[in-house]
């Protein structure tokens, strides 16, 4: 497959701007609480809400509700399947990036 | 059907046994160490070889050899050495044995390459890059599912299967299948020709929400050998198993739980199906409607016809095979069905004629070397086996594909009976479908010869892909909660 195919193939769940944002920065914490996401990312509630939804429903991430004292808390961090895919894109993306690199039009004339 | 029809009709011209490499001596001048590659006709196919040879710590040569087209690679050639300008190797198990001379220049052997098919000129030309077969349908990793390696025991015969399950990344549950392979020997992916179809087909359903389970059959990969008198019901009894590893699964929604057999597995899928309650619906790709025995018969002739073989040879091969079916149908004892084919062929051949003797010579000793084969529980079971009485009981929905240019489990033939069955049966789901120009694997061709199919890129025909996933998704639904926006602040 060539290398461009392959970017063209990449997973819209993970590469999507908003959630790759928010898979990275769970991706060096254990855990990271809703306000400190908004925060971070710079998103508004509805927007990062409706994309934790997506990462929920995939299992690549797990959302906790608890309270501290009467304060609300939402919790949010990755599965074990989340941590796993979003290291292996920037593997992949890294990969592509090294791959594009080298690459040149001549490549692709067939050896025969 | 693969792998028996090669030893059937069709021996591959280079077998893909590997052979231990032994080293050979060497000579300084002209060093022959580098790539080469060679373009060989056999039977009318071109077939691309190459050969590779490195210079080992002690200063003789070691080579690889690959036929390019037939997806073979990485075959040791068990001695390579080089006199001057002769060059000479062999590869025993394989059947090959290269003599030739390098020009002057150095970049070209030109000789003569016996295989076990015969004899047949063959220029090696150096070469920088080794071009490797496309095979574009290949997914590519990390994959937008979750694989994970699995195993799990067949207690009633008390051994360990293992394959890959891919999974959606959903929290709800998923319907599942279990892919199951078709004769001989194979590996979860199904691996023939450097095409590995198990291994699309899985990528295609799971990036779809369904998930996949696929197994090496048994004395493949990581999964226990079976034993030597094991059947299509033992076959049957692993996939059983696999059906209750799925319901351990808490991804797996446990009543949606389908089958896809290929070939010989769409002979296993129905009688797992009449074993067990837990199956929701079957999909039989090039899967049997005919009799174990009369599919023998009608591809062996196919094949012959495609191969170019003389009708006197089609004949001659039909009334032995006949011959010797009907003894194995009846005697259980090996030793005495032996003697009792090479009887029946000595009989065969007195009745015909002196100008035919020699055909009958051929044909005679193709058949007479397969006889362990034949003898075999699981071939005796299969020729005797009929899956119309099987195919009558199942009554839950069944998808059953086949290619117009398959010569292996014709499609006119096959998906008739099937269809006879599920109707006699009073089957309320069921959908026969036939693809033009696919072959046995389901690749686009144009013979469907089993030479073809290294050299197809293409694994599985999308259209067939489409088809499958959409049927199944129409019957095996996954389950979507009503999305609720939920305020998560």
């Amino acid at each position: 497959m060539s290398l461009f195919k392959e970017i063209t193939e990449l997973d819209k769940l993970l590469h999507e701007p908003s959630r790759l944002a928010i898979m990275t920065a769970l991706s060096n914490c254990e855990s990271a609480d809703f306000i400190f996401l908004q925060r971070l990312t710079g998103m508004s509630k509805g927007n990062l809400s409706s994309h934790l939804s997506k990462l929920e429903e995939a299992n690549l991430v797990e959302i906790q509700k608890s309270f501290v004292g009467k304060i609300p808390n939402t919790n949010v961090s990755l599965t074990k399947e989340g941590l796993k895919a979003i290291n292996e894109h920037w593997e992949k993306l890294e990969e592509l990036r090294n791959g594009s690199k080298t690459w040149k039009p001549e490549h692709e004339t067939k050896a025969l | 059907m693969k792998k028996l029809i090669y030893r059937l009709t069709a021996p591959l011209i280079l077998s893909m046994a590997l052979l231990p490499t032994i080293l050979a001596q060497t000579a300084a001048k002209g060093s022959i160490e580098g790539d080469w590659l060679s373009t060989v006709e056999a039977s009318g196919i071109k077939l691309r070889l190459a050969l590779r040879v490195t210079k080992t710590s002690d200063g003789t040569f070691a080579a690889k050899f690959d036929s390019i087209d037939q997806g073979a690679n990485d075959l040791d050639i068990e001695t390579i050495t080089q006199k001057d300008s002769a060059i000479r190797f062999e590869a025993k198990n394989l059947g090959l044995d290269y003599e030739g001379t390098l020009n002057e220049k150095g970049d070209e052997i030109v000789g003569q390459l016996k295989t076990g098919a015969g004899s047949m000129p063959a220029v090696f030309k150096r070469t920088i890059v080794v071009p490797t077969l496309g095979r574009p349908q290949d997914p590519k990793k990390p994959y937008p599912y979750n694989e994970e390696d699995v195993s799990y025991r067949n207690t009633k015969d008390n051994l360990k299967l293992a394959g890959t399950l891919t999974l959606p990344r959903t929290k709800e549950k998923s319907p599942a299948v279990i892919l199951i392979t078709g004769s001989g020997g194979q590996d979860r992916n199904e691996t023939v020709a450097g095409h590995r179809p198990f291994l699309v087909l899985a990528d295609y359903l799971t990036r779809r929400g369904i998930a996949v389970l696929r197994v090496d059959d048994r004395g493949m990969g990581l999964s226990e050998l079976g034993s030597p008198t094991e059947t299509s019901e033992n076959f049957a009894g692993d996939v059983l198993a696999g059906i209750e590893y799925l319901k351990s699964r808490k991804e797996i929604n446990p009543k949606q739980i389908g089958l896809i057999g290929h070939s010989e597995g769409g002979m296993i899928a129905p009688m797992v199906a009449v074993r067990s309650k837990d199956v929701a619906f079957i999909v039989s790709m090039a899967g049997l409607g005919q009799t174990g025995e009369n599919v023998l018969y009608t591809q062996t002739e196919l094949l012959q016809k495609a191969g170019g073989a003389s009708p006197e040879i089609i004949a001659q091969t039909s009334a032995a095979l006949k011959n010797m079916f009907k003894i194995l149908k009846t005697e259980p004892d090996n030793k005495i069905a032996e003697q009792r084919i090479l009887e029946a062929f000595n009989k065969q051949k007195s009745a015909i004629s002196d100008d035919k003797k020699k055909t009958f010579a051929l044909v005679e000793e193709s058949l007479v070397g397969r006889i362990p084969l034949f003898s075999s529980s699981w071939f005796r079971y299969f020729i005797a086996y009929d899956p119309y009485p099987t195919l009558k009981k199942v009554k839950i929905p069944l998808l059953a594909v086949n290619g117009e240019n398959d010569l292996q489990a014709p499609a006119k033939e096959n998906l008739e009976l099937i269809a006879a069955a599920l109707k006699a049966g009073g089957n309320k789901d069921y959908t026969i479908k036939s693809f033009p120009k696919l072959n046995h694997l389901f690749q686009t061709s144009q013979t469907g010869m089993v030479m073809e199919y290294g050299e197809i890129e293409e694994t599985i025909a999308p259209e067939v892909l489409e088809t499958i996933s959409n049927w199944i998704l129409k019957r095996a639904r996954p389950v979507r909660v009503q999305r609720i926006v939920r305020r998560l602040d």
